[in-house]
């Protein structure tokens, strides 16, 4: 007989017995342990968006939420009880964010919502701007829930006595290599994989970002910038020539010949975040249209 | 039993919520918002967070500090508007995920754009829709309703048209008091008390408060004076006009959710 299984929430339509098909709508407040469990196979990973919780006989539950992307402990525990039989507590997943359940095998499931505060997570390359210079790092604001932290030695190529000088206020292009829940995020301008130039030559792909401008996005849509196939970038790409750093965390980095053509890259992701895919092309020309481009 | 039941004066039957309509996202500078109409009450809610707190006092190194501003139509903010601030404060507290990002504030921001009476359901509505539109972590959404109690007025009174302000029921009158659920402006300087409840599912985690089947009562507010029945079928219908609150809500969500789906291209198929 199966472990005590939780009570599940009778006016959500997101619990299923059956296979579940995703990407499905889930609400926040949603008990998904079900389906969690027969998209898996009994072991799921809370991602973005999910908190795992242990209930014990219906008692008071203390709750292990996980932080964006990133593996949480809770997440072994809860396929472990889950496969204990007899068990005496039953581990709830819950979500936390309305949004799209995503499903990636083996057994990853995660939220996906479109929102513009940022999250941060391992591995993301973010456009931040130095609030100050302390004894060892700087300190960027990045739009997350906390500040991060730049070493003044995360840079390709540093030494104690040749590193860079970031002004306050400047914009960095930097990658986030440690994420902790208690602690602000770690950030670094050395590249992970590929060639790496030093700083001194100004070809590194993180560091200081001079001059162009900055856009805001949401933080949904400067991840499908990233993706390979972007329409809106490969149509300005056409006719324009223009230097982008694009920041998982909402900000976008653009700089051009003139001052024109940056305000024109600009307004096209801005609109192209309200569109779909298919339309970006038809809008990039007409903007050009205009400008006479 | 009295003949006739007096209509209300919108035409609304005793337990039917006025129509709602729900605006997402229409402030640009904040990280979430939602502007919530039911009839002439209408109140704007922005969130603001999770962001780093400014001062060392708002920073807690072991959860979430939520801070709630209640702004009215017009002058400065009052008792009332202070008051409301800390019941929507101890909900929200307690809906929050505040174990998420430790250290961090979420400012909340209540400003109310016209009041007919229902505001402190409506406020926190409002605010219930504005942390989802954040995508600030919720574990539970509360939902809230306002029921009045009114004295009951005899038919010829009914046929006068005027309000029984005031004025206690007969016994001769033979039905009790009514209950009216979304109560208007009238309708509540009319009322002998008026109830305020906010719901949370049963079996939500670190939830207090009385508990029915299904949702408990997280806050409740009672103005005016009555009586042990009339407070127990307060509540239950309060429960379920909060119920029919939060469905609005959810399908307000899942639309929104819907077509930011199908914009960026997303094939839905749950």
């Amino acid at each position: 007989m199966a472990a005590k299984r939780p009570r599940t929430d009778a006016a959500s339509a997101d619990t299923g017995t059956e296979a579940p098909r995703v990407p499905c709508i889930v609400s926040a407040g949603a008990d998904l342990t079900a389906v969690a469990m027969a998209l898996t196979g009994g072991s799921a990973r809370a991602g973005h968006g999910l908190a795992a919780s242990t209930v014990e006989g219906g008692g008071v539950s203390s709750s292990a939420a996980a932080a964006g992307g990133a593996v949480s402990d809770s997440g072994s525990s809860s396929s472990s009880s889950a496969a204990a039989a007899g068990a005496e507590h039953a581990t709830v997943l819950r979500a936390t964010k309305p949004g799209i359940l995503r499903f990636r095998a083996p057994d990853r499931v995660w939220v996906e919502t479109t929102h513009r505060r940022y999250v941060p997570a391992v591995g993301d390359t973010v456009v931040g701007v130095v609030l100050e210079r302390r004894a060892e790092a700087y300190r960027v604001d990045v739009g997350g829930s906390t500040a991060a932290f730049l070493p003044l030695l995360a840079f390709d190529g540093a030494s104690r006595r040749n590193k860079p000088d970031l002004p306050v206020g400047c914009m960095v292009y930097a990658r986030v290599c440690g994420v902790d829940r208690h602690a602000d995020a770690e950030l670094t301008c050395q590249v992970a994989d590929g060639p790496k130039r030093d700083w001194v030559t100004g070809e590194s792909v993180f560091g200081e970002l001079r001059g162009g401008t900055c856009v805001r996005l949401g933080v949904a849509f400067a991840k499908t910038l990233l993706g390979a196939a972007c329409p809106v970038l490969a149509a300005l790409s056409a006719t324009l020539a223009f230097e982008i750093a694009v920041g998982c965390n909402g900000r976008v980095w653009l700089q051009s010949g003139t001052i024109a053509d940056t305000v024109i890259a600009a307004n096209a992701l801005r609109n192209a975040e309200h569109m779909p895919p298919d339309q970006h092309a038809p809008m990039v020309k007409q903007l050009l249209r205009k400008a006479r481009r | 039993m009295a003949a006739i039941r007096a209509a209300r004066p919108d035409g609304r039957a005793d337990d039917e919520l006025r129509p709602m309509i729900a605006d997402l996202s229409l402030l640009s500078r904040a990280d979430g918002s939602a502007k919530l109409a039911c009839g002439e009450t209408s109140v704007v809610a922005g969130v603001f967070g999770p962001m780093p707190s400014r001062s060392s006092r708002l920073e807690d190194p072991t959860k979430m500090v939520i801070e709630v501003t209640v702004r009215p139509m017009a002058g400065q903010a009052s008792r009332v508007e202070k008051a409301l601030e800390r019941r929507i404060l101890g909900v929200l507290e307690r809906a929050v995920d505040v174990a998420a990002h430790p250290r961090a504030l979420v400012r909340v921001a209540v400003q109310v754009c016209g009041n007919g009476g229902g505001l402190a359901a409506a406020a926190l509505n409002a605010c219930t829709l504005a942390l989802l539109d954040a995508a600030v972590p919720l574990q539970y959404c509360p939902h809230a309703c306002d029921v009045a109690v009114l004295p009951a007025a005899r038919p010829s009174e009914a046929a006068a048209g005027s309000g029984a302000a005031g004025a206690s029921p007969k016994p001769s009158s033979g039905s009790a008091t009514r209950l009216v659920i979304d109560p208007t402006e009238e309708e509540e300087a009319a009322a002998r008390a008026c109830f305020s409840a906010v719901f949370v599912p049963a079996d939500a985690p670190q939830a207090r408060g009385l508990a029915t089947s299904t949702a408990r009562a997280a806050s409740l507010r009672i103005a005016g004076s009555t009586s042990r029945e009339e407070a127990e079928g307060a509540v239950a219908l309060a429960e379920a006009g909060a119920a029919a609150a939060g469905a609005f809500l959810s399908l307000a969500m899942r639309r929104r959710t819907a077509q930011d789906a199908e914009r960026r291209g997303v094939v839905l198929q749950g």
